[in-house]
């Protein structure tokens, strides 16, 4: 059974999270911390599998102590809960390291379904966004491309934005109801243009491409 | 009639001439110069004047102002020691600002010409005292450029507040938000209640998007319009609605400020010096008691700010910006601009004061005016 972890300075929040997580059966919350300190010691404690970090927290902040959490327990799952659509924040927790990372959005929290998933894709060597952001990243991405490179169409960035969310490739078929191999060759070109062909995992290689990508063309227009 | 105050004037700290430069200019530049006496709410200096003398303020209180929407807005609040005129004494530009006598002036003029005759005659004289005024200058100068860097950092430091108070009821709100979800999860047999609950969690989203418009616009400068009195009052409200860590007790205790004029930039230093000492102290002291007293008599105005928190290893207040200290400069510099002191009293356990003085008499009589107590509880 997956051991969670959940860190956040809010005790409204922090009893948020226990109840959603105890409607699962098979997920255990193993410990609840009110800092990033107690989160760091916690995975020193116990086999953590999934830490759920608030990003502002007193004595360490979320991102900082996913660093050392991870030097600590390189298996532990990270999933950064933030009221800041920032994308420093967002480059922050995956610089040099976006396996099994998460970063969601604390407004986006009221589909608890979408945690569930959340906690239990992450592990799955996954880089999750919230879908907030992947829409941000899309308006990026078709406000600012020049239009002989805007070879994504929208099915594309569809596919492509889901599976920046965590799902893979017959979730996404389920999901939009298209056939299995439309939604693999509609990856294929997403991940030539972002110079992934030789990729062997789609995730979270190819999220981290989008993002920079969008990102890339968000500075350079701004 | 001179305070110890002035004796510090040739520091750096003060742009005023001392006592004892006031007489050796006196004596050296005698002849040169004449003594003026202003009347009480006469002009020393007119905006627009094209007069090219100095004035060298001996005794008593001036008020320098500008004009700005119609209104004279007084800028600085002159004391003995001062320099008067002293940029269209340079330049020969015509003066840039009115500044009227609050009570009535001694002065020690000296016109363009006679300082010419000073220069050839005994031109180290001229030499010395023109360095003199260059060094106040100078100051002014100096003190300007801090002065924007430090009301950058206390932008900086208001903004991280807002974040900090933001970041609270955002969590309460997300908490709400779940709570929802999970409520929504466990009705979906009763589409009612699913509509219901959706029709709240739009109202929790809306209300989360009006505070962080509210954070963004957050202004402080509507003492002009409501008072010392009305806006602290205004602020402890506010903070009774958004800090929700513990239990802090706040009293606020006055002599019906806002009555008997106080200039609008004194009155605006004021209100950011206590408002910042609160903050601080919400922010940092772990306190659950903090009193606010403010009192204005014939000596001038007392203000304290006092904590029973966990107090800090008392230590002078440094002239320099330093990251996470540009509360405590704030102050001392929004203090010393209104002609005053503030300082730090504080000892590890022990609580933290922080107090000052602004040396302007209340005209009135002092017992002419009530004690007014609020108290408020920030949970």
């Amino acid at each position: 059974m997956p051991n969670i972890l959940i860190a956040d300075d809010s005790p409204y929040i922090r009893t948020a999270y226990r109840r959603i997580i105890e409607t699962q059966g098979d997920l255990e919350v193993s410990r609840v911390v009110e800092n990033g300190l107690e989160a760091v010691k916690a995975v020193t404690d116990l086999d953590i599998d999934v830490a759920i970090l608030d990003v502002r927290m007193p004595k360490l902040d979320g991102i900082s102590a996913s660093k050392k959490i991870r030097e600590l327990s390189p298996s532990t799952a990270i999933v950064i809960v933030s009221a800041y659509d920032d994308w420093t924040y967002v480059q922050d927790l995956i610089n040099s390291d976006p396996v099994s990372k998460a970063y969601l959005l604390k407004n986006s929290l009221d589909d608890i379904g979408e945690l569930i998933r959340v906690v239990r894709r992450v592990s799955e060597d996954y880089f999750i966004l919230d879908s907030v952001l992947i829409d941000k990243l899309v308006g990026y991405y078709q406000r600012h491309s020049q239009p002989s490179d805007r070879s994504l169409q929208d099915i594309d960035l569809k596919i492509l934005s889901l599976n920046c969310s965590g799902m893979d490739i017959q979730e996404i078929s389920f999901d939009i109801d298209v056939p299995v191999d439309k939604v693999s060759s509609s990856i294929a070109i997403s991940a030539a243009l972002l110079d992934l062909t030789n990729s062997q995992h789609l995730q979270p290689d190819m999220a981290v491409a989008f993002l920079d990508l969008c990102i890339n063309l968000f500075n350079q227009s701004s | 009639m001179f305070s110890n105050e002035q004796e510090r004037g040739n520091t750096l700290d003060e742009p005023t001439l001392s006592v004892t430069e006031l007489k050796d200019i006196k004596s050296s530049l005698g002849s040169y110069g004449t003594n003026v006496i202003i009347q009480s709410d006469d002009l020393i200096v007119n905006y627009g004047d094209t007069t090219t003398s100095i004035d060298i303020l001996v005794e008593g209180e001036a008020l320098v102002e500008i004009f700005v929407q119609n209104k004279w807005i007084t800028v600085a609040w002159l004391k003995p020691g001062s320099v008067i005129g002293e940029i269209s004494f340079l330049d020969s530009q015509p003066r840039t600002a009115r500044v009227k006598a609050r009570t009535q002036c001694n002065l020690f003029r000296i016109n363009r010409e006679s300082f010419v005759e000073l220069s050839e005659n005994e031109p180290k004289t001229a030499l010395g005292f023109m360095t003199r005024i260059s060094t106040i200058l100078a100051y002014r100068l100096r003190r300007i450029e801090q002065f924007d860097a430090v009301e950058q950092g206390r932008d900086d430091m208001r903004k991280e507040l807002a974040a900090d108070l933001h970041d609270q009821t955002m969590s309460e709100l997300s908490a709400i938000l779940m709570h929802l979800g999970l409520m929504k999860m466990s009705s979906t047999s009763d589409k009612n209640i699913v509509t219901q609950i959706e029709e709240i969690v739009g109202m929790v989203k809306n209300a989360d998007l009006n505070l962080r418009q509210l954070v963004k616009e957050k202004g402080h400068d509507d003492v002009l319009v409501v008072g010392i009195d009305q806006s602290i009052v205004k602020l402890l409200q506010s903070l009774e609605d958004s800090i929700s860590d513990h239990h802090i007790k706040v009293s606020y205790q006055s002599n019906e400020i806002d009555e008997g004029s106080l200039p609008v930039p004194l009155a605006q230093d004021l209100f950011h010096i206590i408002r910042q000492a609160l903050l601080n102290s919400i922010k940092h002291s772990q306190s659950d008691v903090i009193n606010i007293i403010i009192y204005w008599d014939s000596e001038g105005i007392s203000f304290s700010v006092k904590d029973n928190g966990v107090g800090f290893e008392e230590k002078k207040i440094s002239n320099v910006p330093q990251a996470g200290h540009f509360g405590l400069l704030n102050l001392k510099l929004r203090a010393e601009r209104t002609g005053g002191n503030v300082e730090v009293l504080s000892q590890k356990g022990m609580g933290t004061e922080i107090k000052g003085h602004i040396p302007v008499s209340r005209k009135t009589d002092t017992l002419t005016y009530k004690i007014l107590e609020r108290k408020f509880t920030l949970n």
